[in-house]
């Protein structure tokens, strides 16, 4: 596995550009093309629908909304967005670089638990932060203790708003933003810093000169996928009751039955998402930094001493703390201590229902990611290509608005069935999609298809075109091949796509929430309903069944990075 | 020799809008190597892909024995063919054993004639005990040898080597390529091997075929193409040469060491003479008739087995020229020695001048 494969990237991989693509491997008839058509079809529907209900009339909510709440939903998604943005380049960059550069105690472990809190989904920690930060819990009664204060004598900064939603999504966050400066700055060779320091750089100066700069591609793309995926927050947003665009939506919809203006709202909030995409992308542009010099030496990390090393440790370990270690102990005292835990055959019910979405979702998504890679290793043309990087878009569109498009293109087809049985059969059948698994099968491999894409696709790129040639020659169908070289070679990418669709569809709140059939609750839904109604000891034990699956990705990808860097092995 | 064992004829070959071969025609015979020689990029390569059924030509057929396998609406898939290929990144699979490797091609035969021959080809390339290994815990050599074995094992009529030696160091590529041509010569197929390397073919050959932008140049024996190339590029492939351009004049050419013939051109045709360095010998005394000197020494530096000499023409030869000269051994002339030159007649070339 990649050491960035956590992030599933919206930039297609460069494509494979073989001089000899063609030759016997050319596609007479390209139903490559076909299915990648089929499929960017299939995924953009949904975006596709949001934006063609855009001109439907409001019957006047629009107006209201303007009125009242547009102006609070734009304030608190921009200013979500750029905090979250801000707070992970500082706190991911600047562990990044103390960790490569310097030596100091606790070093060796932080360098990789640094990205634990991914296992966190933000909601998750919002609830561990309520507990953790209320009237009632530890933190304001050691204050009281020490104090003597009692109720009302003191002001104490409620989670419940926007600097805490911007707090749990930063902690939740910052790995991404981590890994991708971790891997730019260990890439760097040594040799590019030390000519600058011969050229009358100080350390810091090297930095801010050299370093940053050289990095900057890898930390833009970072941040650009954080603020997408505060952008398209909802479970934490919610919880805090912070308006944002993600709640409008959602309240539009149910609250107030009207499409329309949830489409309208879903509408803007798209146009905000791919703003921060092209504007990551044009800041990362071409500049992929070819290396500087070709001969590449190994980091020598300086130690540190006395209080910069006791500093160092405290600043890398902060974050860690906040966004793991701390959320953690909390949910597991909230479960060991609830007044009203969840009864043994409720959790398991729930377990039930989220392991079968998982395991369908997962299932049907790794097999969508890899009909499309054959459909573009097939046929190499640019439109192909074109088409499945468009796929790979649905990763950066936020899950609320994926399930009102879904909604709406699910409504035209019931109807459309239903109109074709009543005049072919003149028989009713009512809605057959609409409120069933489908609908939440839909969302996911809208959602996830780049989640299974990046590491199916880096699975197949090691399989040398070579090697198939060899297994041609040596009297190997086209078939055989599929069978005897890229099944046994694809099945460690393939079990890892699974597995990572298999946690994001687990940690997934918004859109299973709104297509799931009625009384369907998975964990992610029973932890939400609960804290949010005030049962929040309730949602610990689910919260923590969904953490510790979320954490068996992470544990790889630590791995890949205790292995990964140069000169060091094992 | 034996029979015919794969045969091209009149090829064209494309990627896209690049011509990679025109109008390439080649017959190799069962127990011969043929090298397949030239620069990167001259299509070499394309060649041996055609000829396994990776790459389909624009026109032109292909045969393997007697069979047609490309052209004239025919078109049999490689893994039909009976055509070894052996990678230049060896392309072994990782997922399998060495000895699973070998015995891949090897399917139809039954479990137990699978296993002996997987032992033979083991045997053969000396790694009898490394069956069970998987590939990355062998050394470049021994991967060679067992990319060797599995290209061998299923007894393709024809063997295809792209640059099999190219992906080792120098020091190892001696002694593979030695390897290499003692089993091939054991098991007695029809070989095509591609090289960049001139050495690698006059070591490895029975006969090459010169290359050049798509085209071959020459076909013979190795001493054909360095006793009596074809063109100015064939003989400059094979080592340095010394370039002096003249004029026919009398059924010869004019140099700084006499008259070299030009048998068969027209007085007044531009020529470019090429003449190997190791033709120039080298004498401190004058042969006899010759009074005036025809060159000083600039330097001599030893390059191992021989010594290559600089050299420029005397002023009193009317000719301007610096010329390199090789001999055996370590050569004793110190710079600023005046040098009389004897010419090898074989190694002298006279090409018409191309027009530019």
């Amino acid at each position: 596995m990649a050491s960035i494969s956590e992030i599933p990237t919206v930039t297609p991989a460069p494509a494979p550009t073989d001089k000899r693509a063609g030759g016997i491997h050319a596609w007479r008839l390209s139903w490559g093309l076909l299915v990648a058509a089929g499929l960017m079809a299939i995924v953009a529907a949904p975006v596709a629908a949001v934006f063609a209900f855009v001109l439907q009339p409001t019957n006047g909510l629009w107006a209201h909304l303007v009125d009242t709440l547009l102006l609070d939903y734009i304030g608190n998604t921009a200013l979500l967005g750029i905090g979250v943005g801000a707070s992970t380049i500082v706190i991911g960059t600047g562990c990044a670089w103390l960790l490569v550069m310097y030596e100091f105690p606790g070093r060796r472990w932080l360098d990789w638990a640094m990205v634990l809190p991914l296992a966190m989904p933000a909601y998750v920690l919002a609830y561990a932060y309520t507990d953790f930060l209320q009237f009632t819990g530890p933190v304001q009664g050691l204050l009281r203790d020490l104090t003597g204060w009692g109720w009302q004598d003191y002001w104490f900064a409620p989670i419940h708003s926007l600097g805490g939603a911007i707090f749990v999504l930063s902690m939740a966050l910052y790995p991404y933003v981590y890994v991708l400066a971790r891997s730019a700055f260990i890439e760097q060779s040594v040799c590019a810093l030390e000519v600058s320091r011969t050229l009358g750089c100080s350390a810091t100066g090297a930095f801010f000169r050299v370093a940053l700069p050289l990095a900057r591609p890898a930390i833009a793309a970072g941040a650009g996928f954080v603020v997408m995926e505060s952008l398209a927050d909802f479970g934490a947003v919610k919880y805090f009751e912070v308006q944002t665009f993600t709640t409008g939506i959602y309240r539009a919809w149910f609250a107030q039955g009207n499409p329309a203006a949830a489409s309208q709202l879903a509408s803007l909030l798209l146009l905000a998402v791919f703003a921060v995409l092209l504007l990551e992308r044009r800041s990362r542009g071409h500049r992929r930094y070819a290396h500087t010099s070709a001969r590449y030496r190994e980091l020598h990390p300086t130690r540190l001493r006395g209080w910069r090393a006791g500093l160092a440790t405290l600043v890398c370990a902060l974050p860690l703390a906040c966004g793991f270690l701390i959320p953690a102990v909390v949910l597991f005292d909230m479960a060991l201590n609830s007044s009203e835990p969840l009864v043994l055959s409720r959790l398991l019910h729930l377990i039930g229902n989220t392991v079968q979405i998982g395991i369908l979702a997962s299932v049907v998504t790794v097999a969508a990611a890899l009909l499309a890679i054959y459909a573009v290793k097939r046929d190499g043309r640019r439109l192909t290509r074109g088409l499945v990087s468009l796929s790979l878009l649905g990763y950066a569109t936020p899950g609320v608005v994926i399930a009102v498009g879904i909604v709406i293109t699910i409504g035209w087809l019931d109807a459309a069935i239903a109109g074709a049985a009543h005049s072919l059969l003149g028989v009713p059948t009512g809605l057959l999609l609409a409120g069933t698994i489908v609908a939440i099968l839909y969302g996911c491999l809208v959602r996830f298809f780049a989640v299974a894409y990046g590491p199916a696709e880096a699975g197949l790129g090691r399989i040398k075109r070579n090697i198939e040639d060899a297994a041609r020659t040596l009297g190997t169908s086209p078939r055989g091949v599929l069978a005897r070289i890229h099944l046994p070679l694809m099945r460690g990418s393939v079990l890892s796509a699974l597995l990572l669709v298999f946690v994001e569809v687990l940690k997934e709140l918004p859109a299973t929430m709104i297509l799931r059939p009625f009384n369907f609750d998975t964990l992610a839904i029973e932890a939400f309903q609960l804290a949010t109604t005030e049962r929040l000891d309730g949602a610990a034990t689910p919260a923590l069944i969904i953490v510790a699956v979320g954490l068996l990705p992470v544990i790889l990808l630590c791995r890949t990075i205790r292995r990964s860097r140069p000169g060091r092995t094992g | 020799m034996g029979s015919v064992a794969l045969t091209l004829k009149g090829i064209d070959h494309a990627y896209g809008s690049t011509v990679t071969l025109r109008d390439v025609s080649l017959e190799v015979r069962t127990e011969e190597i043929l090298c397949l020689l030239g620069p990167s990029g001259c299509g070499k390569t394309t060649i041996l892909r055609l000829a396994a059924g990776l790459e389909i030509p624009k026109r032109g057929t292909v045969h393997v024995a007697d069979r047609l396998v490309t052209g004239d609406g025919v078109f049999v898939p490689p893994e039909r063919r009976d055509v070894g290929l052996l990678f230049q990144d060896f392309a072994l699979f990782p997922h399998l054993t060495i000895a699973g490797n070998i015995a891949f091609g090897l399917k139809k035969l039954p479990e137990r004639e699978q296993a002996a021959r997987v032992g033979e080809m083991l045997e053969l390339t000396h790694l009898t005990g490394r069956g069970e290994s998987y590939p990355h815990m062998l050394s470049g050599g021994e991967q060679q040898r067992v990319a060797l074995a599995r290209a061998l094992a299923p007894r393709p009529n024809v063997l295809l080597l792209d640059e099999p030696f190219s992906g080792l160091d120098t020091q190892l590529r001696q002694l593979v390529r030695d390897e290499t041509l003692h089993v091939l010569k054991e098991v007695g197929t029809a070989v095509v091997l591609v090289t960049h390397d001139p050495e690698e073919a006059l070591f490895m050959a029975d006969r090459i075929a010169l290359m050049q932008s798509g085209r071959i140049v020459q076909v013979g024996e190795p001493s054909d193409l360095y006793f009596r190339p074809a063109e100015a590029f064939a003989a400059e492939f094979f080592g340095e040469v010394n370039r002096i351009s003249s004029r026919v004049s009398g059924a010869a050419v004019a140099s700084p060491f006499g008259p070299l013939p030009a048998a068969g051109l027209p007085d007044g045709t531009p020529v470019t003479c090429l003449i190997r360095s190791e033709a120039l010998k080298l004498r401190t005394v004058p042969p006899n008739g010759t009074t005036a000197p025809h060159a000083v020494v600039e330097a001599a530096r030893l390059l191992g087995r021989s010594s290559l000499i600089h050299l420029h023409t005397h002023p009193s030869t009317g000719h301007t020229l610096h010329l390199h000269a090789r001999a055996m051994g370590v050569s004793l002339l110190q710079p600023g020695t005046e040098v009389w030159i004897e010419v090898d007649p074989r190694l002298v070339f006279v090409f018409p001048t191309k027009e530019a």
